[in-house]
């Protein structure tokens, strides 16, 4: 019996469940060696190199080269592991998501200082009509 | 007996600490998020508790992927701040309070023969 996701039609949201974590295990994996500062150092010298001693797969190593985090969620990446990359880069995680967003970073952080975004129709697909 | 002196929460805004290393909490964008924090500060100072039990999300810290439990009592000697990719921040470790008290939070989280003040901060 296959397991029940009644979370699946959130609007632009990709809960990290069991499946997820079974996809992004590398990729997570990598994005925390990246705690250490002479791997941070080997990956900003050769970020080719440097991923393809993981064995992800090569869209999630494409998608950590293009900083694509909306895509590296979709592939079963973590956001608590997917800003170790972004403060690799030396940016806020403000910086990082607003990047998923078509705000700037000043318009998501000001976005968020007056409370976010509404629920109204963002709470399953299809709930404004 | 140890007595429980407050429970405390706010937000999980990690950004706030890098605000706070960046020095912009005083401009016009952070102020108002900080100033909700005055409050807190004096009366910390005030109450002086002998014991904080932090409840805090490990952000992938000192836990990744091989191990995640839903829930971990630390009972470390020293907590030090992690780094999580622009080196750690630089603030104080956090010394755990010492001996037999410790082990003794290890089996019974809600009481401890001591007479000190806990309080306990939710981040």
């Amino acid at each position: 019996m296959a397991l029940e996701k009644p979370y699946l039609d959130i609007p632009g949201t990709t809960v990290f469940d069991g499946d997820q974590a079974r996809k992004g295990y590398q990729l997570n994996q990598f994005c925390m060696s990246l705690m250490k500062a002479e791997n941070r150092q080997a990956f900003k010298a050769d970020e080719r190199a440097y991923l393809d001693a993981w064995p992800m797969t090569q869209a999630q190593k494409q998608a950590v080269l293009d900083r694509d985090f909306t895509r590296l969620i979709e592939l079963g990446g973590n956001i608590y592991y997917l800003v170790k990359i972004s403060s690799t880069d030396g940016l806020s995680v403000l910086a990082a998501v607003s990047t998923m967003t078509d705000n700037t970073e000043e318009e998501y952080a000001r976005m968020m200082r007056n409370g976010g975004r509404s629920p109204e129709g963002n709470r399953y697909i299809g709930e404004s009509e | 007996m140890a007595r429980i002196t407050a429970g405390i929460g706010t937000s999980h805004v990690p950004l706030l600490g890098r605000i706070i290393d960046t020095g912009e909490t005083q401009s016009e964008s952070w102020k108002p998020v900080f100033r909700g924090y005055d409050f807190t500060r004096q009366w910390i100072a005030r109450e002086k508790p002998d014991v904080v039990i932090l409840v805090y999300n490990d952000h992938a810290s000192a836990f990744d992927m091989k191990l995640i439990p839903t829930f971990a009592l630390g009972c470390g000697e020293v907590f030090k701040p992690a780094d999580e990719g622009y080196g750690a921040r630089q603030v104080p470790d956090v010394p755990s309070w010492p001996g037999t008290s410790r082990n003794r939070l290890s089996s019974r989280i809600s009481t401890s023969p001591s007479s000190m003040k806990w309080m306990w901060i939710t981040v």
